[in-house]
């Protein structure tokens, strides 16, 4: 084996490498040095970027037999002023995507110290990054200022502190799943089925364990049969499957070795015997009288099925001025965060630790303990820093449960990781809905009755299908007044990976549908498109036709100052050929109104200990960090709360251990309902407060103020350290407990729950385009966003959760789709699923309307998913306006563009 | 995803290259491994023995003679990017732009981009037209073929097993070149087409063109003055209409997740016509390179 001699970060080191080890491998694996990330593995992230010799590489391509008497920075070794001024802006959301950009942006700085625009593009096409959609990096870079300014209403809230989790994220110091090593660590991976539907005659583990570093082979035999998922009414998974697979590259079996090559060359060698059968592999072939029935219990191959009929449309169609029927075509589309998926088990004392790539570490933590049979509190499930989820990460995977098992076992710490191929055929990314839409109008616009049909194709496990379904009618009625309104929906099964939760679950291509769909109605009835928007939208109190209650609501305003900010009235229709503009609306929940395990106990609880010096409060909760900032806004919640700096608070999230329950990060939950669960901890404290200062300080003292950091009473202050010092001295610990459940909420028939929600977002965007007539390439010069999510906590993390979903929706729009043939994915890897790069984006105009909502904590509501439902319909709409093409099918290729334009051309003939 | 076990030497001459190769069966030669060692990871590519050139400096060479320029085969598109060679023939410039990211730019050799041969390669074109002729040496010794022969077909090419590219050499100085790439996001795509063109007046009337195009066909096309029939011709928006309409009757394109067969003949339309306009206006001295 090869000897190299290599400089790491100004370290010396003389290493025997393998041939076939890429200096990734090296670092992380071997070095620990886990700065530097493994994203996709074949040169398409950017994640593994390090500099060699001073220039960037992929570590990821490069072997390190290659790098013999070179030197190699990782973002380990970097000391550049780009991180200061990258943790300054909140450049960065989970933070994944961060080393490789700090190590290209510190090279591109030392050179020149305010780069342009073209430049920042030219070094940043490398790094991909899916949250922050990149308008941060580009201020930073440019030492500029990006809509930062808060609000001085309240102390903490509302300002743009400093992200809690940045600076570890820009130093490589943050430890994600994959990151971490114990000593005796094994791996384990997973053998994966290599046709789309299969009856397994027999697995033959003999030759993989015929190496001695590979130590346990899983199949079905050896693992519960409890079937699982993610809704009790439709558990239809199990670890292992005894007889049958269902998608290619659904896991049959796992090995387990020493290091995770051993482990992956071992799953090769695992002999599987199938029989293949004849699949379906879109919801009209499953549908078919001849089509194979996938699961016993969806007879037909219908998963969920959905029908619900509120007023009567059949009557308004017949008597309404003007009727319209659409049918719009969505495609499937993956959260392509950029940390793939990973679990880490070891036993440890008492407890089975389980480190997850997850963002609902409570949901994992009831299944294992469900199917594995282990008492929930013996098993401590922790969250470490993760790289991105948006619903992609909010299920249990095979992974947790084969890394508990195969730990106890073998009585050794497992790792276990997806690699990016994996994560696409595990799935669990956007539903392709085909949604039809018929509408009847007034002759002066208003909607007097929506019919919506949607078909789902959603693969071939549950997984969040018949929430996703129910979202993407019950959701419809939330933004335009509807008097009239029936739903029908269905999800079908196929033998594709499963479809589930994502950004916006089940809402975004029907709202691409409705706001085409309103565009074109316009266009016929002849009035303005925000005219027809404006006759139509729901207000302040206003309960939907099925039983949403709509609280505070911003919506006109957001319509206004969008509409103000982008002159859409003067731009509208009168641009020159190619260049078009177009509106879309959106509203989202803020946190589901009901949990999806039923049961009777808090969605969000916390507590919050005063340090014994009373210099530092301690904040526990069960939410998950997962790269929106759940950590930094919770933290300025309970400073705010307790009157201290935001610096006094420091926060532990999502250890089952130690931090009370959450249900997780889902459903645009987190900030409201997490949120009003430390404001509750917040008063508890106070209350105590109160009670001590009236027993030793002043019997008078009424209520207690609690503000910068000093207690009063009105004639004695004292401040909140000495206090609580005091405090600790007399009574010992202080804790605060907090809690929050959103009042009963709904109707009574089948599925009103869904969509039901404490409080709801509203938001407008108007999105500018250029249209190349020639080649129908489409450019999104502009998106002005107006948003009504109630009090922003902190601007920074808010106007990037907008931008990030701006990009995502753009990308969503134009490029991005899941493809297969045949059952066989045909782009699971990033350089044939394409996603936005810096150079992609548009400029981002974001803004907030005033509202206060009288529920959420500080009157704040949710950001996360909203932003990202107007995107595809604004944009659609403006491609109409620029060329007179309207296309009804996501993505909208250039190609797709192209052909409407010259189906216009040969009509007008 | 793993590379399986392989062997690996890294000879300090030519010499030593080309009795390794000889000598292993299985055995490739690896340059930047941009291409490699993703096909290696994906089990597209299982070579038993890699051959490494990074101790081949002389590979690593940008030598201009004259008017004309030999680009070793190891010499990375970062380098090219740095050379002169962006000055005097924006072709190159443009090709660089479009190709990749900085990452991957600062690895990718022309060697390896050629040896690959992908169909829908970026570096072909604006070698192609450039007059660019392969340098290849063996036990045998070297010889020299024009590069459009060097491609026999998708990821096919002239080389033998114990062969190496040693350099490419092509003209220097033309300022009337230029690039254009399609593809399905603003940078770092595989091209849905790529149309390079260098252009040559006389005077009002056209002294030479030629147009090379990839991702249009198995392996890129090169046409030129004559097959265009432009000799003396003006160059206007009509004559690069029929150029463009040309050159589509000699491209196979295949239908595939990027784009449709049909879509990019429509793009390798407008393709030429806008390479065509920006060599034109490079050579009155308009367009930035
Ligand atoms: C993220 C990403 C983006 C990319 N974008 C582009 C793009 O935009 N445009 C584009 O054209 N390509 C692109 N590529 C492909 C690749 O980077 C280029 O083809 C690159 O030029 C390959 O060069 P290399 O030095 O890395 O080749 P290697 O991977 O080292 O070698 C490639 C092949 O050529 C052979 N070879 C190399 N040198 C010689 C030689 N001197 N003689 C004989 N055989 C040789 C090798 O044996 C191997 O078979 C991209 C790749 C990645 C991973
Ligand atoms: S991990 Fe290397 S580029 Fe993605
Ligand atoms: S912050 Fe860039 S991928 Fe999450």
């Amino acid at each position: 084996m090869p000897e190299i001699k290599v400089i790491i970060n100004k370290q010396k080191h003389n290493l025997i490498v393998d041939v076939n080890e890429t200096v990734l491998d090296l670092l992380r694996d071997r070095l620990h040095l886990t700065g530097s990330k493994r994203g996709c593995d074949t040169g398409d992230c950017g994640a593994c970027t390090c500099l060699l010799d001073g220039e960037t590489v992929n570590s990821c391509l490069t072997l390190a037999v290659e790098v013999d008497g070179g030197e190699i920075t990782t973002v380990e070794g970097i000391e550049s002023p780009v991180i200061e001024r990258f943790a300054k802006h909140g450049a960065f959301q989970c933070g994944f995507c961060a080393s490789g950009a700090v190590v290209s942006s510190a090279a591109l700085i030392d050179k020149d110290a305010n780069p342009s625009v073209e430049k920042i593009e030219e070094t940043l096409s490398g790094p991909i990054c899916r949250c922050t959609g990149y308008v941060r990096m580009i201020a930073a870079l440019q030492n500029e200022e990006h809509q930062t300014s808060g609000s001085d209403r309240h102390d903490v809230v509302g300002q743009p502190v400093m992200r809690k989790d940045i600076l570890d994220k820009l130093t490589g110091k943050a430890r994600f799943t994959a990151d971490f090593h114990f000593p005796n660590m094994l791996y384990g991976a997973l053998v994966k089925s290599p046709y789309p539907y299969a009856r397994i005659k027999s697995i033959d583990l003999t030759e993989a364990l015929s190496d001695e570093h590979v130590l346990l082979g899983l199949t079905a035999k050896d693992v519960p049969q409890i079937k699982y998922g993610v809704t009790p009414a439709r558990y239809d998974e199990t670890i292992l499957p005894l007889d049958i697979v269902r998608h290619v590259g659904e896991p049959v079996a796992a090995v387990f070795a020493t290091d995770r090559r051993t482990a992956e060359i071992a799953a090769d060698n695992v002999r599987v015997e199938y029989e293949p059968l004849q699949g379906v592999f879109n919801a009209a072939d499953a549908r078919a009288d001849s089509a194979p029935e996938l699961h016993e219990e969806f007879k037909g191959n219908v998963n969920t099925d959905i029908h619900q009929n509120f007023g009567d449309v059949e009557a308004a169609f017949k008597s309404a001025h003007y009727v319209r029927e659409d049918t719009f075509q969505g495609q499937k589309i993956h959260q392509a965060f950029l940390e793939p998926q990973a679990a880490l088990a070891m036993e440890e004392g008492d407890l089975i630790n389980v480190w997850t790539a997850n963002q609902n570490p409570h949901l994992v933590q009831v299944q294992l303990a469900r199917v594995l049979d282990i008492p929930q509190s013996k098993l401590r499930v922790i969250r470490p820093a993760l790289g991105g989820g948006f619903g992609g990460k909010a299920e249990t995977t095979k992974l947790e449960f084969l890394s508990v098992i195969a730990s106890r076992k073998l009585k050794r710490p497992v790792m276990m990781t997806m690699d990016r191929k994996q994560v696409f055929h595990h799935g669990r990314g956007r539903h392709a809905q085909t949604v039809r839409l018929k509408s009847a109008f007034n002759k002066d616009g208003s909607l007097l009755a929506t019919h919506e049909e949607v078909t789902l194709e959603g693969g071939a496990y549950t997984s969040y299908g018949i929430i996703t379904s129910y979202y993407s009618g019950n959701l419809l009625p939330i933004l335009y007044r509807l008097p009239n309104f029936k739903f029908d929906a269905q999800r079908i099964c196929t033998n594709l990976p499963s479809c589930g939760a994502m950004r916006g679950n089940g809402t975004p291509q029907p709202r691409f549908a409705l706001e085409s769909h309103l565009d074109m109605a316009a266009k016929e009835l002849d009035i303005s498109p925000i005219e027809l928007r404006r006759r139509n939208l729901v207000y302040e109190n206003y309960k939907t036709i099925n039983e949403l209650q709509v609280t505070s609501c911003g919506l006109e305003d957001c319509l206004d100052e969008a509409v103000e900010m982008s002159n859409f009235e003067s731009k509208f229709g009168k641009l020159p050929f190619g260049k078009g503009i177009g509106v879309g609306l959106g509203s989202f929940v803020s946190g589901a109104g009901y949990p999806i395990i039923r049961g009777d106990f808090p969605h969000s609880a916390c507590n919050i200990r005063v340090g014994e010096d009373g210099e530092r409060v301690f904040l526990y909760t069960g939410a998950s960090e997962i790269g929106q900032g759940s950590d930094t806004v919770l933290s300025q919640i309970a400073a705010e709360a307790l009157g201290i700096d935001y610096e006094r608070v420091t926060i532990f999230s999502s250890d089952s251990a130690i931090t009370p329950t959450d249900l997780g990060s889902y459903s645009s939950r987190v900030t409201f309902m997490a949120g009003n669960a430390v404001i509750d901890a917040g008063e508890d404290i106070k209350r105590i407060l109160t009670k001590f200062w009236k027993e030793q300080v002043s019997a008078d003292a009424t209520e207690l103020k609690f503000k910068r950091n000093i207690v009063s009473d009105g004639t004695t202050e004292m401040s909140f350290a000495e206090l609580t010092l005091k405090y600790f001295r007399r009574r010992g610990p202080l804790i605060g407990i907090g809690t929050y459940n959103p009042p009963k909420l709904g109707g009574a028939y089948k599925g009103a729950a869904v969509g039901t929600s404490p409080a709801y977002s509203f938001c407008a965007m108007v999105a500018e385009v250029t249209v190349d007539p020639k080649t129908g390439v489409v450019t999104v010069d502009d998106v002005y966003a107006a948003h009504d999510s109630g009090t922003v906590i902190n601007p920074i993390t808010f106007h990037g959760q907008v931008e990030g979903s701006i990009v995502m929706g753009v990308g969503e729009t134009l490029m991005e789709s899941v493809e297969q043939k045949d059952g066989y994915l045909r782009n699971p890897n990033f350089h044939d699923y394409i996603l936005p790069t810096i150079a992609d984006i548009p400029r981002i105009h974001s803004t907030t309307v005033d509202v206060v909502d009288p529920n959420g904590p500080f009157g704040a509501k949710e950001v996360g998913e909203g932003s990202i439902l107007p995107v595809m319909g604004a944009i659609a709409n403006a491609i109409d306006d620029a060329v007179g093409a309207r296309v009804m099918s996501l993505p909208i290729t250039a190609e797709k563009v192209l052909n409407a334009i010259k189906a216009n051309n040969s009509a007008s003939r | 995803m793993y590379i399986p076990p392989l062997e690996y030497t890294a000879p300090a001459t030519l010499a030593e290259a080309l009795t390794a190769l000889k000598k292993t069966t299985g055995a490739v030669p690896l340059a930047g491994g941009t291409d490699l060692v993703v096909m290696m990871k994906e089990g597209r590519a299982a070579p038993a023995s890699l051959v490494s050139l990074r101790r081949l400096s002389e590979l690593k060479q940008i030598s201009f003679d004259g008017d004309a320029v030999a680009l070793g085969a190891g010499v990375t598109v970062t380098q090219i990017e740095r050379s002169e060679l962006s000055a005097t023939n924006p072709g190159f410039t443009d090709m660089v732009r479009n190709m990749a990211n900085q990452q991957i730019r600062n690895r990718a050799t022309v060697g390896g981009n050629l040896c690959t041969a992908a169909a829908c390669a970026d570096i072909p074109p604006i070698l192609l037209v450039n007059d660019a002729v392969a340098v290849i040496t063996g036990s045998n010794g070297e010889r020299k073929i024009p590069l459009v022969d060097f491609f026999t077909g998708p990821r096919k090419t002239q080389l033998k097993h114990d062969e190496l590219l040693v350099s490419v050499t092509c003209r220097a100085k033309n300022r009337g070149t230029s690039y254009i790439k399609f593809g399905p996001r603003k940078v770092v795509n595989i091209a849905i087409v790529g149309v390079a063109c260098a252009l040559e007046m006389d005077g009002e009337s056209i002294a030479t063109l030629k147009i090379a195009v990839t991702a249009a066909s198995g392996t890129p096309l090169l046409l030129e003055t004559n097959d265009l029939m432009v000799k003396g011709q003006k160059a206007n928006t009509e004559q690069w209409e029929r150029v463009a309409k040309q050159v589509v009757e000699h491209l196979s394109p295949i239908s595939d997740i990027r784009g449709s067969a049909e879509y990019r003949l429509e793009l390798a339309q407008v393709g030429v016509i806008r390479a065509c306009e920006t060599a034109l206006l490079r050579l009155q001295g308009g367009a930035d390179a």
